[in-house]
């Protein structure tokens, strides 16, 4: 008995660290960082969502290599500062990838803060030119808006031949709308169409919209580009048809949120614009992702939500496909194209990414694709 | 199996003290856990419910506040005039972040935001909010109506807002999320817990875990939180919550729309179950400590007595008497002591009754041993005698043998000397008579006769002058053999039958008649003599012993073979009496005779049998049954070996 009391005694104690051995497998973090709250809260929201429906799949599916997959969601509250800060509480909880923001100036704070920390962040949405072409750990699966602001003008000046245009931009995200008017400008300039005037939107401001209004329609434009987040866009077009009903209104692709609509009301009814994904493809693939957002969140999927996903998928493929002597960042850039829910996802060496366009406009209170 | 080192008493007293506190407790805290935990879950599980429906009744008490507040203000105003902007500042008050009135097409009549420049209401008026999702509800329903979240035009924030019809007009209040919180944080739930309010859709309104608004949130639509938003609300549970563990109570306001959810930390993170580890684990510690501390000592206090006796017991077993045995105040020490030390006294005493025992038993020995080699000493030498004894009577046997042997040369020689001696006696009579007749005349038939007669005497003559001769040489050669013993080569018929010439004068008496099968050309290198003296003690031994001295009638039957190639087999069989069973394994011993006092020595055999295993390096065995004879059967080498023993 006595000979055999402390090899029994190890047996017990190795049962036990056994029994905690058992306990569930350590999840793989992923976190988003995105607006929940301030003016961007339609797209961020919308992106959420997308991130936490491809991770509750994923998480049906079995995980990721058996391990569940936590979300850790923090609000960027529309702010650089706001970002930088969601960024370092991501690093701290110790996700292995991040997705967002969606905004470039909330880039602006976090992307210091994922180099520093070496935390591979996939925006969905963020294009601008101030992100792109750099080796860093910042992905973008969104096209610039140098590509984007050259669409534009193809199809508003260049086919529609309106020459003219007034081009009001948001003052609370210049590196974003500040470059893609300028971008806008020269292209526009190449088909024969000019800016007449100019008028930069403080969302902070909400009672200098009427005057911003009447700047823009001084010079009598062919139509109103409208460079500003949602609830800007909303604001302006209202004031712009107080007093203006007919000329067209135009608003960047980042206004193009399902909330634009709610908050528009009547007065963005013919508003167009262009997006990077088909809202009325009828693959099976985009259908039940389709069905599926809209039965979980009682909302249809955005831009910002199809861009997110794809996001998601690259985050969560990328994982899978990651090796154990290489990086996620070379598992990502390195192997084929993803497959996104409408189109292939393709990084080049920066990360940085293109997309297709689709013309859109505001018709009886939905969006349609012309 | 092997063998570990023992451990010492003390230390083994030391484990065992620490052991047994540690699972004394261990069973404590398992049972106290067991009893305790649901006991905390229940109370957790009712504090949670208790501070849901606190929470959801707090916050629709305010809001009802506000629906009132809107009612009175859409009764109040009439259109942007400024003589509403007192109206307006009292409604939209510290709480509020928007007001506005719509006609029933959802264009702003007048509106009204916190914060910002009240001219901001001026610019809204005539905008249009028939899209937005609660005006769409509220025009269509005519019902009071409260928003999920959802991002404001006019503030630019993400709130909620309330619509409420008045008359053919809409008033709509809005709230920022933070008034929300401030209602649900002045119910304070309780220690550690938590309130969370979830719209229709599964978004996070407030948070009573975040400053402010929530920063953290997913949606819940359809997470296990959720479950029993629609459902009844039901027993405990624990909900993964950011990666903690919680218990989770949930109460649904029809109301708002809205589901209100307390949670408190579950598991180990339960603050009453964590204090309740704490104070089990501080006296778990406190033992533990207390038995690390008094073991040892308690220990050394136990295990010194047996030390103690330990070594006395060593020492007597060394031989010494220990001078004294400890005293304990153990009862089991002390008896023990008291016994080791009555022990002690009794190895003394029985080990001096062993000495002198022992003193008296090697007394008694070397007697016994003087008396034992005296004994040996006269046995020796009347072995000795004995041998000596034995030596003669071989000799003297051999001597006899040799005696039988004369007298059969003898016997055999007497014939032609006497047929000689006759035939000369012949001779001389016939040369007398014809000397006589030779004086009175010869005719030539007397001539004539004369010479026949001593021709047929000198013939007879010769002709057993010659057998004796032949005889004498013959006897020679036995007489060489027997007495010199020496090797030579020989054929096996030639000795036999020498053998037999001088044992007819003794067989011719008898009844028995024997009968030779003899294979021819068996040469031998090996000794005559005694091959000769061996094949007549069988015989001899057959004509005595099977055929009652030859009075009876019978045949021996000698046969010679050659078998496995080197070896000679020679059977000397006799259908006499046989030996008797009790008899047949002594036969080869010296001095066993059957006929004791009749002239037999007991020899015969036995000088054969050494003869045959120690001259020939051969084997001898015999086969008998009584009344069907005896069969002696000899195994020789045709080759003798080096001979072993030239006396025997």
């Amino acid at each position: 008995m006595q000979r055999t009391f402390l090899p029994r005694t190890l047996v017990v104690l190795a049962c036990l660290a056994g029994l905690a051995a058992c306990a569930p497998e350590e999840p793989i973090r992923i976190g988003f960082v995105g607006a929940l709250t301030g003016r961007g809260a339609d797209i961020g929201e919308s992106s959420r969502n997308a991130v936490q429906l491809a991770v509750e799949e994923w998480n049906a599916e079995g995980g990721l290599r058996g391990r569940p997959i936590e979300l850790v969601v923090r609000d960027d509250r529309t702010s650089a500062e706001g970002g930088a800060q969601a960024a370092r509480e991501l690093a701290d909880a110790r996700v292995a990838v991040a997705i967002g923001p969606n905004i470039s100036a909330v880039a602006t704070g976090i992307v210091p803060v994922i180099n520093e920390r070496q935390l591979l962040t996939i925006s969905p949405t963020v294009s601008s030119l101030a992100f792109a072409g750099s080796d860093d750990m910042f992905l973008r699966i969104n096209w610039t808006t140098r590509d984007n602001a050259q669409i534009y003008a193809e199809r508003y000046v260049g086919t529609l031949a309106r020459k003219r245009v007034a081009i009001a931009f948001d003052l609370n995200n210049e590196v974003f709308s500040r470059s893609w008017a300028e971008e806008f400008e020269r292209a526009a300039a190449g088909m024969g169409g000019e800016v007449v005037s100019e008028a930069g939107l403080d969302g902070n401001l909400p009672t200098s919209f009427a005057e911003v209004a009447g700047r823009l329609l001084e010079h009598d434009p062919d139509a109103i580009l409208m460079v500003a987040n949602a609830v800007d866009v909303a604001r302006l077009a209202q004031q712009i048809r107080k007093s203006n009903a007919s000329v067209p209104l135009i608003a960047a692709e980042w206004a193009g949120s399902e909330q634009l609509i709610e908050m528009g009301g009547r007065a963005i009814e013919g508003l167009e614009l262009v997006q990077a994904y088909d809202r009325e493809s009828k693959t099976e693939r985009y259908t039940r992702f389709r069905h599926a957002y809209l039965e979980r969140f009682q909302r249809e999927p955005g831009y910002a939500s199809v861009a997110a996903y794809d996001a998601a998928i690259v985050a969560l493929e990328g994982m899978k496909r990651q090796k154990d002597n290489e990086s996620l960042k070379q598992a990502i850039l390195g192997g084929p194209a993803f497959e996104g829910l409408q189109q292939p996802v393709e990084f080049d060496r920066f990360g940085d990414s293109k997309r297709k366009a689709f013309f859109v406009r505001v018709r009886d209170g939905r969006f349609a694709r012309e | 199996m092997t063998l570990r080192k023992p451990w010492p008493l003390r230390l083994s007293l030391t484990v065992l003290m620490i052991v047994s506190t540690m699972i004394t407790f261990g069973l404590v805290v398992t049972g106290l856990l067991v009893v305790r935990q649901p006991q905390l879950a229940q109370e957790a599980e009712d504090a949670l419910t208790r501070s849901a429906s606190a929470s959801a009744e707090r916050v629709e008490d305010y809001l009802r506040t506000v629906e009132k507040r809107l009612a009175v203000a859409g009764a109040a105003l009439t259109g942007p005039m400024d003589d509403d902007a007192g109206v307006l500042a009292a409604v939209v008050a510290d709480d509020l972040s928007a007001f506005y009135m719509l006609d029933r097409n959802g264009f702003i009549i007048t509106a009204r935001t916190s914060g910002a420049d009240p001219s901001y209401g001026f610019a809204l008026v005539g905008t249009d909010q028939s899209y937005n999702a609660l005006v769409r509800e509220a025009l269509a329903t005519g019902a009071i109506r409260w928003s999920d979240k959802f991002l404001s035009a006019f503030t630019g924030q993400v709130g909620v807002g309330v619509a409420v019809p008045s008359g053919d007009r809409l008033v709509v209040g809005e709230l920022p999320l933070a008034s929300v919180l401030a209602t649900v944080k002045s119910m304070a739930g309780g220690v550690e817990i938590d309130t969370m309010v979830i719209d229709r859709r599964g978004e996070v309104i407030a948070d009573t875990a975040s400053e402010g608004v929530p920063r953290t949130q997913i949606n819940w639509h359809r997470l296990p939180l959720n479950a029993t938003v629609q459902g009844a609300e039901s027993g405990p549970r624990v909900v993964d919550f950011n990666g903690r563990d919680f218990y989770v109570a949930t109460r649904h306001s029809a109301e708002l729309g809205w589901t209100f959810v307390a949670r408190a930390p579950a598991g180990i993170d339960h603050p009453e179950f964590r204090a309740l580890l704490e104070t089990v684990g501080w006296g778990l510690g406190s033992a533990i400590l207390m038995a690390l501390l008094l073991a040892p000592l308690w220990a050394r206090h136990m295990a010194k007595p047996v030390q103690d006796i330990t070594r006395r017991v060593a020492q007597l077993a060394a031989g010494t008497m220990p001078d004294a045995w400890p005293s304990s105040s153990i009862a089991e020490y002390k008896a023990l002591a008291d016994g080791m030390d009555h022990t002690g006294r009794a190895l003394q005493a029985r080990e001096r009754e062993l000495s002198e025992l022992n003193e008296q038993l090697e007394a008694r020995v070397s007697e016994r041993t003087a008396a034992l080699s005296e004994a040996n000493q006269r046995l020796s030498s009347a072995a000795e005698r004995l041998r000596q004894t034995q030596a003669s009577l071989v000799q003297s046997e051999k001597l006899a043998a040799l005696g039988g042997l004369v007298a059969g040369i003898a016997h055999e020689l007497n014939t032609p000397i006497g047929n000689g001696l006759m035939a000369a006696t012949t001779l001389c009579e016939v040369s007398e008579d014809f000397s006589t007749r030779s004086q009175s005349g010869l005719t030539r038939s007397d001539l004539r006769r004369f010479v026949d007669d001593v021709e047929g005497a000198v013939g007879i003559i010769t002709r057993n002058l010659n057998r004796a001769a032949d005889l004498v040489t013959s006897f020679k050669q036995v007489a060489v053999d027997q007495t010199s013993a020496q090797r030579r080569e020989f054929t096996f018929d030639e000795v036999l039958d020498e053998i037999l010439l001088t044992l007819q004068p003794s067989l011719r008496r008898t009844e028995v008649e024997v009968q030779l099968e003899i294979a021819s050309g068996l040469r031998m290198d090996s000794f005559p003599g005694p091959l000769g003296q061996i094949l007549a003690n069988l015989v001899m031994n057959a004509t005595i012993h099977g055929f009652d001295d030859g009075h009876r009638a019978g045949t021996i039957r000698i046969t010679a073979r050659r078998v496995h190639g080197l070896e000679l087999e020679v059977k000397v069989a006799d259908d006499g009496v046989g030996i008797q069973p009790d008899a047949i394994g002594r036969i080869f011993d010296p001095f066993f005779t059957t006929r004791q006092g009749q002239g037999g020595t007991g020899l015969g055999l036995h000088i054969a049998h050494n003869a045959v295993i120690n001259v020939l390096g051969g084997k001898i065995e015999v086969q008998s049954q009584p009344g069907e004879g005896t069969t002696f059967t000899l195994r020789l080498p045709m080759i003798a070996p080096e001979r072993r023993n030239p006396d025997a």
